[in-house]
């Protein structure tokens, strides 16, 4: 009986114009939103192909290796499709010298909505429009009945009320989750004709637990549009409760969160990781001052720009200047190699302390966001950028690596170097004497596999040179698998469902009182 | 068949809808409750369907309590308002048979859960109503109030309770919508049907009713029999009883 009741409910759904007109209006909406997201991804991928070319070609023509500015270069995520994430920056420059990681910016066009924040991907469709669309579908489920009447005529039959509530619930639930998954797999399968030579099994994994995560949201949503509609007697009513909610959850919420609460954010942890950030850099900036050489023909040097750091912006005290010189190569170069043999701890330590800025702001905001200001949009987004892998701590780990990869070459006691295709070639000192990279180009070639397989084999075989092996390290981006992303989403996942757990109980017991008449 | 003994209703404003009411039926009679707006007939089954518990007493159909299992209560009553609530959305044929399955009796000790209404042909059912055949499968938009009123006594008598239970069913329907319906009534009476119904209608009452009830304050204050009522002006009867309650009021 329960089945009929259910198809029953999807039917009514099926024929009801009103979800007929937003259905449809859902449909090409995704089917915008995933088109422009994949022209995106292309100008994204094509940036990428020419900022290796690039590289490429400066490496080729370089003769003077301390001219050589290193890359890290991200590759772009195939998964931004759905959720671009914080991936403003994806080019790291890596420069010995001033012992500076600068970042460009993408280079491909940001597809802006409404909000200044907001950008056009299918993680916004599904927390601005879908929410939407799930209470417009669901708000007058119960009191809508009661209108009619029919709920009356259903009560005189041996049905419980907890069976009309769950077809209710079901209803809107299931018939939802078939909308928002048939266009979800046409565009899986869709990538998976374009970009056969992309997919990885990780993208899968993303794939799947994107579509679970969004289930849960439809879920969320189809209760709370239940619920709104035990509110109020009028569906009218109920509408406007539903208009307001959305416009709280997604509009009002997000909003003040990232103006007015984000800003002001602060505890003891920020405090103490700030001062030390301040105290390192003071620290540096004094002892380099102090050590000028006498020939120093003074200007402003920046000494280090952190701003690269991922996510925070609007705040310029994260960069480091001193007076310094450069009056000729020589000197310039000269002075920095000093700074650099000199100064690198103490740099990169205020580095790290502005990292660590970075990170503590970063848990306090996640730590607020969950326990004081409760938003299943604000929990969707940021659990579907950790599972895009494209999040503010993603690409902290993406500078992380970039300036492990040089404190390598630093502590080998390279001078000068370059990445290149996400490995480093180093011209280390006379007793490594790997050579330049020319001359291992030359030696091979210029089949720079081969290069790499040399290398490779200096690595294994350190005992038979008879050498002190320098450790190469090869730069990846970071891929998830199923068992890294559970502990990921599962804190938020507790909350999620918890919540869901909540509102049906609630929906519960409010309708066992509900007045049907 | 149907009784009712000491059920009070009284409402969270503290308004007392029913007081104290007691009533008893026998099968395959016409009962009309008649009374003033308020009066409690509403009331009275809106408690019997299951759509507001009471604040009181107890009802019984067929020997089954609405208090100890009000769910197989509602296997034994079929309900008809005065709007005839349908889903739109739906051909009259659809919503028929939506309503049929659901008619489902649940299990019991000793007897496994049944469907009376897969005895029906749902299509002879709405023939039966007098809905023509045109408008069987048309959706129910288009339907006049009649033809709703048709397809509401057709759900009632495929999901084949023993009891009816009728709201005001005659208000709002023509002459000829009216004699047909009445028709029906008789029909279902003389098939061995039990019909609660309440009304303003006062001749109507008097015409169908093998009981007419008056009730007055949630009070059943008048009950006479068709045989009584024969020698009586029950139009009378009832305005004597509404005057009666204004000058009530007027004291109070």
């Amino acid at each position: 009986m329960f089945t009929k009741l259910l198809n029953h409910e999807i039917l009514n759904l099926l024929k009801s114009r009103r979800v007929y007109l937003t259905v449809i209006m859902f449909l090409l909406l995704f089917t915008t939103v995933f088109v422009v997201r994949v022209l995106d991804y292309q100008k994204q991928v094509n940036q990428y192909i020419e900022d290796v070319k690039v590289n490429d070609e400066a490496m080729a023509n370089i003769e003077n290796y301390s001219h050589i500015t290193p890359r890290a270069i991200q590759e772009p995520i195939l998964f931004s499709i759905y959720n671009e994430g914080y991936r403003i920056q994806r080019v790291i420059n890596i420069k010995f010298y001033e012992a500076i990681i600068e970042t460009t910016s993408i280079n491909a066009e940001r597809n802006m909505l409404f909000f200044p924040d907001t950008e056009l991907d299918i993680t916004f469709l599904i927390t601005f429009f879908l929410s939407l669309f799930i209470l417009l579908i669901s708000y007058d489920s119960v009191n809508g009945e009661k209108q009619v009447g029919t709920l009356r005529l259903l009560m005189t039959y041996p049905l419980k009320r907890q069976s009309f509530i769950l077809k209710k619930m079901l209803g809107v639930f299931i018939f939802v989750a078939f909308v928002f998954t048939m266009p979800y797999f046409l565009s899986i399968i869709s990538l998976m004709v374009i970009y056969a030579n992309l997919l990885t099994i990780n993208f899968f994994i993303s794939a799947f637990f994107y579509w679970f995560l969004t289930i849960f949201f439809i879920l969320f949503f189809s209760l709370l549009g239940i619920f709104l509609s035990t509110c109020s007697k009028s569906p009218n009513q109920s509408l406007v409760y539903a208009i307001l909610t959305w416009m709280v959850l997604c509009i009002i919420i997000p909003i003040s969160w990232d103006y007015i609460i984000s800003p002001s954010l602060s505890n003891e942890r920020i405090h103490q990781a700030t001062q030390n950030y301040h105290t390192y850099t003071t620290q540096a900036k004094r002892a380099i001052e102090h050590d000028l050489p006498d020939d120093a023909n003074l200007r402003l040097v920046p000494m280090g720009i952190w701003t690269s750091s991922a996510g925070i912006e609007n705040d310029g005290i994260h960069e480091m200047s001193l007076w310094g010189y450069d009056e000729t190569y020589e000197q310039s170069s000269r002075f920095q190699s000093h700074l650099y043999e000199n100064y690198y701890p103490l740099i990169r330590a205020s580095e790290q302390a502005y990292d660590d800025v970075y990170r503590v702001r970063i848990n306090t905001e996640n730590m607020m966001n969950r326990v004081f200001f409760f938003n299943p949009i604000v929990i969707f987004h940021n659990l579907s950028m950790k599972i895009a892998g494209n999040s503010r701590v993603d690409h902290l780990v993406f500078l992380h690596t970039a300036r492990e990869l040089r404190d390598d070459l630093v502590n080998l006691g390279a001078t000068e170097g370059w990445l290149f295709d996400y490995r480093f070639y180093a011209h280390f000192k006379e007793e490594y004497n790997l050579g330049s990279r020319e001359e291992m180009l030359a030696r091979f070639d210029g089949d720079r596999e081969l290069v790499w397989e040399y290398v490779n084999d200096i690595e294994e075989n350190a005992e038979m040179y008879e050498m002190e092996v320098p450790v190469f390290r090869k730069y990846e981006q970071p891929h998830f698998t199923l068992a890294m992303m559970i502990p990921r989403i599962f804190e938020s996942m507790v909350l999620f469902v918890g919540s869901i757990v909540g509102l049906w109980v609630v929906i519960w017991w409010r309708f066992l009182g509900y007045d049907v008449r | 068949m149907l009784k009712i003994t000491d059920l009070s209703k009284r409402y969270e404003d503290g308004n007392l809808a029913l007081d104290n009411l007691c009533l008893e039926i026998r099968r395959g009679k016409i009962f009309t409750l008649l009374g003033a707006n308020g009066a409690g007939k509403s009331t009275a089954i809106n408690i019997i369907c299951g759509f507001i518990p009471p604040t009181g007493g107890d009802v019984w159909v067929d020997e089954i309590s609405l208090s100890e299992n009000p769910l197989l209560l509602r296997c034994k009553i079929a309900y008809l308002s005065e709007n005839v609530m349908l889903y739109d959305n739906f051909t009259g044929y659809q919503n028929l048979k939506f309503f049929a399955d659901i008619s489902k009796i649940p299990a019991t000790k000793g007897n496994k859960a049944t469907n009376p209404a897969m005895k029906f042909n749902l299509i002879k059912v709405l023939r039966d109503v007098g809905l023509q055949d045109e408008f069987i499968h048309e959706n129910i938009s288009k339907y006049s109030k009649g033809m709703r009123q048709k397809i509401g006594i057709a759900i009632a008598l495929v999901k084949d309770a023993p009891m009816l239970l009728l709201d005001e069913p005659f208000s709002g329907l023509d002459p000829k919508a009216s004699h047909d319906f009445q028709a029906l009534l008789y029909k279902l009476r003389n098939d061995g049907k039990t019909i609660l119904m309440s009304t303003h209608d006062i001749f109507r009452a008097k015409e169908m009713a093998d009981v007419v009830g008056i009730m007055q304050g949630g009070k059943l204050v008048m009950t006479k029999t068709r045989t009584e009522l024969e020698s009586e002006d029950l139009n009378r009867i009832y305005l004597d009883y509404i005057e009666e309650r204004v000058v009530m009021e007027n004291e109070e």
